[in-house]
């Protein structure tokens, strides 16, 4: 058999190409079809699904992944301005507590001081 | 194998040598959303559709839902074909992949052990020949996997040759050829008396 042959001679083949004609549906095939055209969502009568709609949904997918870049761009860019600013905060946090064991060893100097000058003092009466 | 990954493109599909002006214009004015041009469009590949879903399937409800799932999904891709060529290929591509991928979740559920003998009781209107040979050997055909009877569907119902039925089920072209090669030898060894 010479499959690249589009004429079979085979007995066989002629007898599956007479049991596989075609065979129409009928005429309630259409009607239903329609019917279903009608009520589906994705049909004619939805705006969304006309000709064309493809290409616009295309084009609104580019605009939908454009505004995605520029939004994670936004949040990148928001991040780094609260880390700054957690880093500020930080460092004046730490500044202050410096400054404040620096007077708290000050003042318990002069402490310190008050009480050897005392001590001095009862000693020598 | 998922509908929506088919591809719209048909590269080693032969046209038709007279698609017809007549299916052409319906083709153009479907596409530009004319619902009745629509409808001739169906009816002209109806049949087709129809058949390849029910010798496939081998279930006249379950033929009739793929051939309007496939019609439902051709009017929503109208607009990414090229041409009324490009239809007919479409469609026989879309309703085949489709048929066979219910036969596969047929075949998954327990009870499909149970359909061998209604497979034998498809009614189809055979007016020619000798019917008790046709219908046997649509019976047989529903006997194969899903693939051969698909590559030997394509081959005696389309009418598509071997490089075109490739194109169609995605298949090595020398696959098709061995499908079709078994296939014939299965069926002859049959033992099917066969009158001129």
């Amino acid at each position: 058999m010479n499959f690249g042959d589009a004429k079979t001679t085979d007995r066989l083949e002629r007898a599956l190409q007479a049991s596989l004609r075609p065979v129409d549906p009928g005429a309630d095939f259409t009607e239903a079809l329609l019917a279903r055209l009608a009520t589906a969502p994705a049909d004619a009568a939805n705006p969304l699904m006309a000709p064309g709609f493809v290409h616009r949904r295309r084009h609104s997918a580019s605009m939908a992944l454009a505004a995605s870049v520029v939004v994670a761009l936004a949040v990148s860019w928001q991040l780094l301005d609260v880390r700054a600013a957690q880093r500020a905060e930080q460092a004046r946090i730490h500044s202050q507590v410096v400054l404040a064991l620096e007077i708290t060893s000050e003042r318990l100097g002069q402490a310190q001081q008050r009480i050897e000058q005392f001590q001095t003092q009862e000693k020598n009466l | 194998m998922t509908l929506t990954s088919l591809p719209l493109e048909f590269p080693a599909l032969q046209a038709d040598p007279d698609p017809g002006r007549e299916a052409a214009g319906d083709f153009a004015a479907a596409r530009a959303g004319d619902s009745s041009a629509f409808v001739r469009l169906v009816r002209e590949h109806q049949a087709r559709v129809f058949s390849l879903a029910l010798r496939l399937t081998g279930r006249r409800e379950d033929a009739e839902e793929l051939a309007q799932d496939t019609f439902l999904g051709l009017h929503r891709q109208l607009c990414n074909l090229e041409s009324a060529v490009h239809v007919r290929h479409w469609v026989c591509r879309t309703v085949t992949h489709r048929a066979i991928d219910l036969l596969r979740a047929r075949a998954r559920r327990p009870q499909a052990q149970a359909t061998d003998h209604m497979l034998l009781e498809v009614p189809v209107e055979d007016s020619s020949g000798d019917p008790l040979l046709h219908r046997t050997l649509r019976a047989l055909l529903l006997r194969l996997p899903e693939v051969p009877r698909a590559v030997m569907v394509l081959r005696f119902q389309e009418d598509l040759d071997p490089p075109d039925i490739a194109a169609t089920l995605d298949l090595p072209l020398n696959t098709v050829k061995s499908h079709l090669r078994r296939s014939l030898d299965w069926l002859r060894a049959q033992g099917l008396e066969m009158s001129r």
